[in-house]
């Protein structure tokens, strides 16, 4: 009991510690800040606890082809990043003075208003996206912590909202890594205590190899399923590698970036801490099926894992793991969320009491959000992601990537990605669809594809339209000097 | 029991996606190694 008490007090001591790093920082400044922070804070705000826990009971579910998520989190999702887009982001983001992802989209092409209407979307959808990772954490509390889970929700956004007020981006990015260092200790006792109670690694997929296929997986454990649930797992790899590429909140980690030297040094680490995470989780969680009964719901694997294997203390530690996931994502989130109303809607820098102004009004939309159910959260929970990702995608990659400015581009890409996105949630997904769904095959399409289409396709004929902006639109000056 | 042997259990795509995990680690393990090297000299 006085060992776990202590563990709490020294996490949120260090907590406290390393958010007021930021103090006297610019909140939208990080200044000079290692690679192994950044590595660490790149993972920790993509890896949140629906990767972990959510995406652990899949890997119950469907078996060591999961493990196919977790290679293109990290072959797509983080070396294809900082290959192509992160120096990239960085110099366009210094070239136009932009202190904010949506000021560097909007300077970018040359659109204020451009910016105004990202500030709404990330607003609305990050604030209220916040609400379902506030509520994860909560309830993960809840289940070691006597106190009700209103309390809790509360709680957690106060502690989200002083690590973001108190210490800026400075404060976030260095709290998020030591979540993420908290993470990468609490998967890796999970998967040692599994691999010894399945007799190893190699032993565990053996014994994987001969159970029977199941619905889900209906090639085996050990293989790609066939038809709808193959195709799940595919599109699973395209909506969480590809769309995290636009998500502001990961946009914003490369403002950070000192020096292309300084990419090649995050790139291994961010890989090698990503590839022991959700690799070692799935493996893990895969591995599971040989030691549990048969588990209803996928979300209570892990944590029926966790009991069972780990002793009190390894239980602790996972479940500040689990929180720190949580709590990494709501700080990069609502750091963006709050930036987007203290600064980017007003179109000025924002003062102190701005910023204060827009975290308390995050944390009340945030919190509030979490307390009550209703079907508008619910999608704006669920469709966050995907819509952002497909909105932001194609006119990000073409400003960062190919140098591309276009207003008029700009626009018909971000309301043809947007629009379609809501369009297809609203029409044919079977959680969502406000009418009876009219082709029953194009629920199997995820909306972030359709979105990416549409905002290409309108990324196309803008440019085609736009003549006046294709003669001002030149490549990006990557300057070699700064690239040695 | 051997990793290969393992490996023929499983199908290609799960071949390729614990081949290029292992992969990742390799690469990102000798990478740090190079630039811990490189600053220690």
């Amino acid at each position: 009991m006085f060992f776990d008490v202590f563990i709490w007090v020294a996490y949120i001591t260090i907590f406290v510690w390393l958010a007021r790093k930021g103090q006297g920082h610019d909140a939208l400044a990080s200044g000079k800040v290692g690679f192994t922070i950044q590595a660490f804070a790149y993972v920790a705000t993509y890896i949140s606890a629906v990767a972990l826990v959510g995406f652990g009971g899949l890997a119950y579910a469907y078996g060591l082809q999961m493990l196919l998520v977790a290679a293109g989190n990290v072959w797509i999702g983080t070396w294809l990043v900082y290959r192509f887009l992160a120096w990239p982001t960085r110099l366009c983001q210094r070239n136009l003075q932009a202190r904010t992802p949506t000021q560097l989209l909007a300077k970018g092409h040359r659109s204020p208003l451009l910016g105004k209407m990202l500030a709404m979307l990330f607003a609305v959808f990050l604030g209220v996206y916040a609400s379902a990772v506030i509520k994860g954490a909560a309830l993960l509390l809840a289940q070691i912590l006597p106190l009700p889970v209103w309390a809790l929700i509360w709680l957690v956004a106060i502690l989200v909202a002083f690590a973001v007020f108190v210490g800026g981006l400075r404060g976030v990015l260095y709290t998020e890594a030591m979540q993420g260092f908290v993470m990468l200790v609490g998967i890796c006792m999970l998967v040692a205590a599994v691999f010894s109670a399945v007799g190893g690694p190699i032993q565990g997929m053996a014994q994987l190899a001969t159970l029977s296929p199941t619905d889900k997986a209906t090639e085996g454990f050990v293989s790609l399923s066939s038809g709808e649930q193959g195709w799940f797992i595919i599109s699973l790899i395209v909506v969480t590698s590809f769309a995290v590429w636009a998500q502001p909140q990961m946009i914003q980690r490369h403002f950070a970036l000192n020096s292309a030297r300084q990419v090649n040094r995050i790139t291994p680490l961010a890989m090698l801490v990503l590839t022991v995470l959700v690799g070692g989780a799935y493996y893990a969680a895969s591995l599971s099926r040989l030691i549990l009964p048969e588990m209803s719901s996928p979300d209570d694997v892990m944590p029926t894992l966790v009991k069972m294997l780990l002793p009190d203390i390894g239980l602790q530690i996972f479940v500040l793991a689990i929180v720190s996931a949580s709590l990494s994502t709501a700080t990069a989130i609502f750091h963006i969320a709050v930036s987007a109303i203290a600064e980017d809607l007003p179109g000025r820098k924002a003062s102190r009491p701005m910023w204060l102004g827009g975290i308390i009004f995050c944390v009340l939309l945030s919190g509030g959000c979490a307390q009550i159910k209703g079907q508008l959260i619910a999608l704006l929970c669920t469709t966050s992601w995907s819509i952002v990702g497909a909105t932001v995608l194609v006119s990000y990659v073409a400003l960062v990537r190919f140098g591309k400015r276009s207003r008029l581009a700009a626009w018909t890409s971000v309301s043809c990605g947007f629009l379609s996105c809501m369009a297809w949630y609203l029409v044919a997904h079977q959680g969502f669809a406000i009418a009876p769904l009219f082709w029953q095959q194009g629920t199997l399409i995820p909306p972030f594809f359709v979105g990416f289409f549409c905002s290409l396709a309108g990324w196309f004929a803008g440019w085609a339209m736009d003549h006046e902006g294709r003669k001002k639109s030149s490549f990006w000056p990557i300057s070699t000097s700064e690239n040695k | 029991m051997s990793i290969l042997s393992i490996l023929m259990l499983a199908d290609t795509p799960v071949i390729i996606a614990i081949v290029s995990l292992l992969g990742a680690l390799a690469l990102t393990l000798v990478n740090l190694t190079r630039l811990s090297n490189r600053r220690s000299n």
